[in-house]
């Protein structure tokens, strides 16, 4: 299945992409896709600052839509995953939030 | 009683009929009991404006009032907020704009301003300290706002700060609004409209005054704690660079952000709204007075038609009401309507609901081509949208009927316009869809004005801050609506700006210290006992929200008015992540009076709720109106 991840604001400049689309297996989740999947494409570093702006509240994430609570979420084909701080926009963020 | 610290302690009633100016001094118990701005606009407007009167004559009011820390070094409490019947709602409404205005008429050494009667020509009002003149302003009629208050300020003072209005407020635009020297804008509700049926142009302000403050130690103390909860809120980045442009594309990925008129199908090209897209016109920064958030942001336009263009961004609502809403993704075309709307004096949120209104009628084949002069309102039409914005201003051809609001226009058009119609009490909905949040549609419905998204701003459900609450659930959300209303009451009667209080919460990370750090330092500034109880704080929210309530009660409405369009009530939200949803008014209608504790069948508050609140003398009146029983 594939999946599209969309990335904003600071999370789009540490990741340096705005978006990618991740192919995963029927069953996997949002875990799988941050841990597994993205660790294939983007640095180490960049994947734990992520998951830990995620932990802390800083930085959202959407399934169609739905801000989701955890990343044990299940994922369907065609899922539009946004990864997103609370508000975005300036360079100051980048420096405070990682 | 005590002596009134903070305050300017003088309130200036003008009296344009008789071209008249009285001071009268502020009574303590009207401070204490209703703190300022939105509280003293509602307390004067149930004590003096009687039901039935039309807004557009004489016998209608304006009050502009401000904070009792206007003027001070607290950090984002110096907007004006006006106060008024309204010419779209014809009940209660408040408007609110920041800037340095309201900083200047807290220096000339006023609380707030009441404006009455009808001028017999074009006038504008020079206040400088003490001295009050009602000078002739024949000769800037007709002006645009930035056009009119260039000239005034050369006649007064180049120092001096302006609230004028614009074209569309002259013709009596009914939702023409308000504007200050540096283009903010008290917008919503029709109140340019009235001061055009005054002949009222200006109110130029200029002064001298510092208010004594009570506990200057104390004051300090709270207001450096104030600026620490600023710098650590993970708010604070995105407002200051990028002003609610930060929130836009994000809002619409999770169902806000309204599309085609709230059709809300899905709008190709959206990503024009990512942050990285719309910070790249930015080229200045700037703020009201002493607010460091400075949310204002510059823009310059350098390709298509309207290259050239310097000036104020279009905020979230407008990016929303020029564009989403009207399905145009035309970042140029949306940033020259909003500059028109700011010279000719128009309420963008309002206008550009307007105009998308038109389209879908256009569409519909309700409006054609003859009746728009050639102009084919097709959506996603930018320059089309430009040139219908102009003509409501200017009450051009089918701009004539459109400047009616969408609701009268409606009426007039007739043919089943009033279908496409998408208001609550006549003033259009903004930038959220009931749908996708429900409390915050609550909100929209109950709102004592009518379409509001600030009136109850759903920060759970929206931001998911202080706490994430689900937008799509109905549980609990009459409690929930209640509660965002009476705080923003409460600290709008503080004249406080909204952008701070959620930058200062999601500081704290809970809005009940926000509460108290904001009595304690109304207390340190005012001298008054009960500010130090935040519960007494929550209280004034509470009375203040109940009177304005009254009022719409004496004019007449009922639980009818407190209405949504049948697109929202109907029909299902065409995409995630609000797919399938409606919005259950009933069932939430009832949660909220129950929470409100007003009656069930007619909304309106008992004698009980209002006597518990030091409303009395509001009970006994509406109980000899025939409004509530004993």
């Amino acid at each position: 299945m594939k999946v599209l991840v969309e990335f904003l604001g600071y999370a789009a400049r540490k990741v340096g992409r705005n978006w990618l689309w991740v192919e995963v297996n029927e069953g996997e989740t949002l875990r799988d896709v941050f841990l597994k999947y993205l660790g294939l494409r983007l640095e180490n570093e960049v994947v734990e600052a992520l998951m830990n702006a995620f932990m802390r509240g800083e930085v959202r994430v959407a399934v169609n839509g739905r801000v989701v609570g955890s990343l044990d979420a299940k994922l369907n084909d065609g899922d539009k995953i946004l990864v997103f701080p609370i508000a975005a926009g300036g360079d100051t963020c980048f420096e405070k939030m990682f | 009683m005590g002596k009134l610290y903070g305050y300017a302690g003088r309130i200036l009633r003008l009296d344009l009929t008789h071209r008249s100016a009285v001071k009268i001094e502020l009574p303590y118990d009207m401070a204490r009991d209703f703190i300022g701005a939105r509280g003293f606009g509602a307390k004067i407007l149930w004590d003096e404006v009687k039901p039935g009167v039309d807004p557009l004559c004489p016998e209608n009011k304006m009050i502009l009032a401000l904070s009792p820390l206007a003027g001070t070094a607290a950090q984002s409490f110096h907007r004006t907020f006006a106060m008024f019947k309204s010419p779209l709602t014809c009940g209660y409404f408040r408007s609110t704009g920041g800037g340095f205005f309201a900083a200047e008429v807290k220096s000339a050494g006023y609380d707030a301003i009441i404006i009455e009667g009808r001028a017999e020509k074009p006038t504008y009002v020079w206040i400088h300290d003490d001295d009050i003149e009602f000078r002739d302003a024949g000769h800037v009629w007709g002006a645009t706002v930035d056009g009119a208050t260039e000239i005034l300020r050369e006649e007064t003072d180049k120092n001096a700060r302006v609230l004028a209005i614009g074209p569309a407020g002259e013709r009596l635009v009914r939702v023409a609004c308000l504007v200050t020297d540096d283009y903010r804008t008290p917008g919503r509700g029709g109140g340019g409209a009235i001061w055009g049926s005054k002949n009222l142009k200006a109110i130029v302000a200029l002064g001298t005054k510092k208010p004594e403050l009570f506990n200057e130690d104390l004051f300090r103390e709270l207001v450096k704690e104030q600026i620490d909860v600023y710098k650590r809120s993970p708010l604070f980045d995105a407002f200051h660079s990028l002003g609610t442009n930060s929130v836009v594309y994000q809002f619409y990925t999770l169902g806000h952000n309204p599309t085609y008129n709230f059709k809300n199908t899905e709008l190709e090209n959206a990503e024009i709204w990512r942050t990285e897209v719309l910070e790249k016109y930015v080229i200045k920064h700037y703020g009201c007075f002493t607010c460091m958030i400075a949310c204002g942001k510059k823009w310059k336009l350098t390709k298509g038609p309207y290259a050239g263009l310097l000036w104020d961004f279009p905020e979230y609502e407008t990016h929303w009401s020029l564009g989403s809403t009207c399905g145009i993704t035309n970042l140029e075309a949306i940033a020259y309507a909003n500059m028109l709307c700011d010279k000719y004096g128009l309420d963008t949120i309002s206008t550009g609901a307007i105009v998308a209104f038109a389209m879908e009628l256009y569409e519909k084949g309700i409006l054609t081509d003859r009746e728009t002069d050639g102009l084919r309102l097709r959506w996603g039409d930018g320059d089309a949208m430009v040139e219908l914005v102009r003509k409501i201003a200017l009450r051009e051809g089918i701009g004539n009927i459109l400047a009616e609001g969408t609701a009268r226009a409606a009426e007039i058009i007739g043919r089943g316009a009033e279908k496409f119609a998408m208001h609550s009490k006549c003033l259009e909905l903004p930038a959220y869809d009931p749908r996708a949040a429900k409390a915050h549609g609550l909100s929209y419905a109950t709102s004592n004005i009518g379409g509001s998204h600030m009136i109850g701003w759903n920060k759970y459900e929206i931001l998911g801050m202080p706490e994430k609450v689900d937008p799509l659930t109905v549980e609990g959300k009459g409690v929930l609506a209640k509660r965002v209303q009476d705080q923003i009451a409460a600290f709008e009667a503080a004249g406080w700006c909204a952008f701070a209080e959620l930058v200062q919460t999601a500081g704290y990370g809970n809005v009940e210290k926000t509460m108290e750090w904001m009595g304690k330092v109304l207390y340190a500034a005012t001298g008054i006992e009960e500010f130090k109880d935040p519960g007494y704080i929550w209280l004034v929210g509470e009375r203040v929200y109940n009177v304005e309530r009254a009022f719409n009660v004496r004019e007449g409405m009922t639980r009818k008015d407190d209405w949504l369009p049948e697109r929202l009530q109907k029909v299902p939200f065409p995409r995630d992540p609000a797919r399938g949803q409606i919005f259950e008014l009933d069932r939430l209608l009832d949660d909220y009076y129950a929470a409100r504790g007003w009656d069930a069948k007619t909304g309106v508050p008992t004698r009980k709720k209002l006597e518990d609140l030091g409303l009395s003398y509001v009970a006994d009146e509406l109980e000899k109106l025939g409004k509530i029983s004993s």
